[in-house]
């Protein structure tokens, strides 16, 4: 059985909901049916981190925001 | 006795052991064929996240831009707690006045005592019970929390950045605080004092600002200042700062120009004769009385320092005069043609003259005309003194005021926007996490016709039914929300994951993740996992996988229900 996180449709899903480069995102998508198991894991953790580095600006961003509005 | 127990036990551990066996043929039988490759999987799986961290990590810093410097973070805490110790003084001292009548006793009177009496005495009396209600409160302690976020090793984008916002209000208060000193016509040195306190300031913003963005605001206004046409605004400005200094920057070039001729001779000689002099200054007033008294003995001459200033300059660069032919004389080239005292027409009717040899020329003037001919040259002078000074001072308009200027604009961007600069930030560490995969790791070599056809067949299948990032979110900032009623506890939580997984597409049993929380991950791990945002992350992530892995027996559900009423039936029996 395979990872339901590693098959083709979840890691072109995964690229899909990430705000990265159009060029790049591309490039990865075409790639993806051709890649072994090692490469997709190495994918989909390079994906995990920059979602969660996503998650990470929001918060960041959000937490500035507030301080500047309790400045003015 | 103790033999007989002793093979008791033997035969218990023996039949303990054959039930265990007995089982676990029965989970390998209901295991569905385990994958071979699945012992590799999880060696690689989610474990290479750990080899992936420290990548992480690397890019992580290399792109978050180098930590602010510990001096930076010091003076910016020393600024912080001085400021608390005014706020904590002024409220004080406000307690104090409030509650006077209580203060007082015969004999006593509040206003007669010190300040460090009264700080004291508030002290004492328990003021600081009262500061919650103060209005000071919120303000100290938001200075509090921004000494606390100093004290961190790392500082995050948002911390950074709002200590740049942090910084600027403070300037702002200190503009207002020098407006408030001028207008109340405060000493001098109050508005020097607070001038210093803004410089630093700038300075650590300026040093913030350049690290949250990762430039380099001198070296951008460097290129940007030639290519500027300066605004209506900034002429003006130049131009009052050019009028305003003028006298003092040309005193400070005729010091300057003095360096330049007086210098060579002044080098050489010995350190005790600069000591017998005291100093270059009085060096230079000392050859200004010896040339005057040479011009006075030699050309019956009697001229000003800077007169003579000007024939010294003159001697060293060759002031170039309009009409005439000569270009820098010495002094010593100079002479004075007096009147034949044996022609008495001479006598009677000629005037000494000066003569001005040079190279073979040779120009003869009145002494009065010689005079005139003197102001000219210092009037040429004057003139390169004025338009040095003029330069001199642009220049320092530009890198001072205009350059200033133009670092607060790009450092008003970043405080108006902040949005904007902790986005980048992330950016160019998501895009450098990229590039890093992209270039380093992917493989190159291409895939044989037989590999590709194994890829196509094992990963074309359904795999989620939602994105990766919908699993992510919920067990992360939606965790609350998705995974309420989980409490850290591998006995019941199962049922929350289970619920959870069966909407991502992901059909499971409570059994099988209570045996993988239990078992495979163990309660203690898993209960140090739940604390953590990340740990959990990790949690449901490898539970995923070892549910694909074949790592939990697959109970079929009729099955299940068939145990569980045998396993009644046995109670009853």
């Amino acid at each position: 059985m395979v990872n339901p996180f590693l098959t083709n449709d979840a890691l072109k899903m995964f690229l899909g909901e990430l705000e990265i480069e159009k060029e790049k995102r591309e490039f990865l998508i075409s790639k993806i049916p051709q890649m072994d198991e090692e490469e997709r894991i190495k994918l989909f953790n390079v994906l995990k981190a920059v979602y969660l580095l996503e998650i990470e600006k929001q918060r960041a961003i959000n937490r500035v925001r507030k301080y500047r509005e309790k400045q003015s | 006795m103790l033999g007989e127990k002793k093979e008791e036990l033997t035969q218990t551990e023996q039949s303990t052991q054959e039930e265990e066996q007995r089982k676990e043929e029965e989970i390998k039988k209901e295991i569905s064929e385990k994958p071979k490759e699945a012992d590799r999987k999880e060696k690689t799986f989610p474990r290479p996240w750990e080899e992936f961290k420290v990548e992480e990590k690397r890019l992580s810093t290399k792109y978050r831009g180098e930590e602010l410097d510990e001096g930076t973070k010091t003076s910016i805490a020393e600024m912080v707690e001085k400021d608390i110790d005014r706020m904590n003084e002024s409220y004080l001292l406000g307690w104090v006045e409030s509650h006077k009548k209580e203060l007082e006793s015969e004999g006593s009177k509040v206003d007669e005592f010190s300040k460090e009496r009264k700080i004291a005495l508030a002290i004492k009396e328990g003021a600081f019970r009262d500061l919650k209600e103060s209005p000071d409160y919120e303000k100290i302690r938001e200075f509090k929390i921004f000494n606390e976020t100093l004290k961190k090793e790392v500082l995050s984008p948002d911390d950074k950045t709002s200590l740049l916002i942090f910084l600027d209000k403070k300037t702002e208060g200190l503009k207002k605080e020098i407006e408030e000193i001028k207008r109340e016509n405060r000493p001098e040195g109050e508005i020097n004092l607070k001038r210093k306190e803004l410089e630093e300031m700038f300075l650590e913003r300026n040093k913030i600002a350049e690290n949250i963005t990762g430039r380099s605001f001198d070296k951008e206004i460097k290129t940007e200042i030639p290519e500027r046409t300066l605004t209506q605004e900034e002429i003006k400005g130049l131009n009052a700062y050019v009028e305003g200094n003028a006298g003092n920057q040309k005193e400070k070039v005729k010091e300057s120009l003095k360096r330049e001729i007086f210098n060579t001779e002044w080098e050489k000689l010995s350190d005790n004769e600069k000591k017998r002099y005291s100093g270059f200054s009085s060096f230079v007033d000392f050859k200004l009385e010896e040339t005057k008294n040479i011009l006075k003995n030699k050309l019956n001459l009697d001229l000003k320092d800077f007169d003579v200033l000007t024939l010294l300059y003159n001697e060293k660069h060759g002031i170039k005069l309009e009409g005439l032919k000569i270009e820098g004389f010495k002094i010593a080239d100079l002479e004075l043609k007096k009147p034949s005292v044996w022609k008495f027409w001479e006598k009677l009717f000629k005037k000494p003259k000066i003569e001005i040899k040079k190279e073979g020329m040779k120009i003869t003037k009145d002494i009065e005309d010689f005079k005139i001919f003197i102001d000219s040259l210092g009037n040429v002078f004057d003139k390169k003194i004025e338009e040095q000074a003029k330069e001199e001072l642009e220049k320092e308009w530009i890198e001072v005021i205009l350059s200033r200027n133009l670092i607060e604009e790009k450092i008003k961007k970043i405080i108006d926007f902040p949005e904007e600069v902790i986005k980048k930030m992330y950016e160019k560490i998501e895009d450098g996490l990229l590039v890093w995969l992209i270039e380093k790791e992917l493989k190159k070599e291409p895939k044989t016709k037989e590999q590709i056809r194994e890829i196509k067949e094992k990963y074309s299948q359904e795999g989620l039914k939602v994105p990766p990032t919908e699993v992510i979110r919920d067990a992360t900032i939606g965790r609350g929300e998705k995974y309420k009623g989980s409490k850290g506890d591998a006995g019941t939580d199962a049922k929350v994951f289970k619920s959870v997984f069966e909407g991502y597409g992901i059909d499971t049993t409570e059994e099988a993740l209570g045996y993988l929380l239990e078992k495979k991950i163990g309660k203690e791990k898993y209960k140090k996992s739940f604390e953590e945002e990340k740990g959990f992350l990790e949690l449901i992530l490898e539970l995923i996988y070892l549910l694909f892995t074949g790592e939990v027996p697959k109970i079929d559900e009729k099955e299940k229900r068939k145990t569980r009423r045998s396993k009644k039936g046995e109670e009853k029996i």
